[in-house]
């Protein structure tokens, strides 16, 4: 992941929404997939979803139906190509659960938490990893059918899941929709000298209207969840600085690499004026003693 | 919308017959916005067929969160048929931009609309609430299919003002539309 200078993401806001309307002209969708090979987080297709919604609003019914001979004709081609498809249930199974990581899902089993027990970790959201889709592979047809059965049960799966979850957003296209408000503030974090930071970079975006935000990581180190964890502080300046407001806690798997994390504010903050990532015994505290801190961002 | 009732959940998988229920239910729209984008029948055909083939290869991409499946497969279907404006524009051909299949926004918001109702009245909602500017320019840019510099000739308004309207435009119906359907 790299942090997004905000004149970049304002650029790319204007790029994505020329290209939403087709507008782009050919220097500018030069800029847009450079944009977007550098910042591949930055792709969505949330302009272009609020385009084909405005087209919708405008679309007469009842709608004329496709022409018998033309509806024959796009079924065969696509036969065609169903019959030439072979499904990878573990694409299907990275796309799916790369949207729809659950904001404030818990990282290890409740037994293992500590008695003062305090919010759930929210788990942070690999970028990288949630891009990654395995290339897809020819099989034989029995072969076909029996993945086609493994994903059928994954789909199944997901719907349960997804149906025991009432919490779940895909957090990349949450953190894009943040941006475009109009009160969001967005922020770089330093790294200050603590020995989990010494490599590490990331950003911060908050909405106060929303009460919503997100921050994103890179080399920051991971931490053995049984001896400590990371907590974000929110310094508001409604607020004493004695008593920010806690931000909730946080893990680094050593294995997601860039990480972009939920915040759960547990008060009302009215005008953040630092964003503070300290390190913590497990499970968090109540009253940072500040003795670590990892990152801090100034808005 | 359950994962089992979702068309394109099953076109995901590759379920053969989930293709004629996206025809069913999605044929009507996708040959409505071809028409309409469009130099030709014949070239609206074609383009549907792509359309199509486009949507059975990126199903897998469809988040119930970001929209419905009518809005998805309008998405799929305008990024082909803005693909071949653009190529058609390096050979100078214009659009059919048939209007029989479109109609103001406010009275497409009060009829009943099966399929699309739900996505096409919050939509029609998020419109109502443009200022008229940009309204306007989001009308002529989506619907219409006019360039900026087409709308600027035809508004008077700057190049830079038919952008910014277009892109605020955008953002706000975005905005009450995930407002008003509780999405992400």
């Amino acid at each position: 992941m790299s942090v997004v200078p905000p004149n970049v993401e304002d650029r790319m806001i204007e790029l994505l929404a020329d290209r939403a309307v087709g507008a782009l002209s050919k220097d500018d969708a030069r800029e847009l997939a450079e944009l977007l090979r550098k910042y591949p987080e930055l792709d969505t297709d949330v302009l272009d979803m609020a385009a084909a919604a405005v087209h919708l609003a405008y679309v007469k019914t009842p709608l004329e139906p496709l022409p018998a001979r033309l509806a024959a004709r796009v079924e065969e081609a696509l036969a065609r190509d169903a019959a030439r498809t072979v499904v990878d249930p573990h694409a299907l199974e990275a796309a799916l659960a790369a949207r729809t990581m659950p904001l404030a899902g818990p990282t290890k089993p409740a037994a293992l938490a500590p008695a003062a027990a305090r919010a759930p970790a929210p788990v942070p959201v690999p970028i990288a990893a949630a891009r990654q889709a395995k290339p897809r592979a020819r099989l034989s047809p029995l072969a076909y059918v029996g993945w086609a059965a493994a994903a059928v049960f994954f789909l199944m799966s997901a719907a349960l899941f997804r149906a025991s979850q009432t919490n779940v957003v895909p957090l990349a296209n949450e953190r894009a929709r943040l941006m475009a408000l109009p009160d969001t503030v967005q922020t770089s974090f330093a790294a200050l000298k603590d020995e989990s930071a010494t490599q590490a970079q990331g950003d911060v975006v908050w909405s106060t209207r929303e009460q919503r935000g997100f921050m994103r990581f890179k080399g920051l180190k991971a931490n053995p969840r049984d001896k400590w964890v990371y907590q974000l502080w929110i310094f508001d300046q409604a607020q004493d600085d004695r008593f920010p407001v806690d931000g909730g806690v946080f893990d680094i798997d050593p294995s997601t690499g860039d990480v972009l994390v939920p915040i759960q504010a547990k008060i009302k903050v009215n005008r953040p004026t630092q964003f503070v990532v300290t390190v913590e015994k497990p499970g968090g505290v109540v009253v940072s003693s500040r003795g670590r801190v990892a990152m801090l961002a100034k808005i | 919308m359950p994962m089992q009732d979702s068309v394109l959940a099953r076109v995901a998988i590759g379920d053969a017959s989930a293709i004629k229920d996206c025809l069913q239910r999605f044929g009507g729209l996708v040959w409505a916005l071809a028409r309409r984008l469009s130099p030709s029948s014949s070239d609206a055909e074609d383009a549907v067929q792509e359309i199509f083939v486009d949507v059975w290869k990126s199903a897998s991409k469809f988040d119930p969160a970001a929209g419905s499946e009518a809005t998805f497969i309008a998405m799929i279907a305008r990024r082909r048929l803005i693909d071949r404006l653009r190529s058609r524009a390096r050979r100078k051909e214009e659009p059919l931009r048939d209007t029989q299949d479109f109609d103001d926004p406010k009275v497409d918001a009060r009829a009943p609309r099966g399929e699309l109702a739900a996505e096409a009245g919050l939509a029609a909602k998020a419109i109502e609430q443009l200022r008229p500017e940009q309204r306007q320019v989001l009308e002529l840019a989506v619907v219409q299919g006019l360039s900026h510099e087409e709308i600027a000739e035809r508004t008077g308004m700057p190049l830079g003002t038919v952008k910014a309207h277009a892109r605020r435009g955008l953002l706000r119906v975005r905005e009450v539309l995930v407002g008003e359907g509780g999405r992400s």
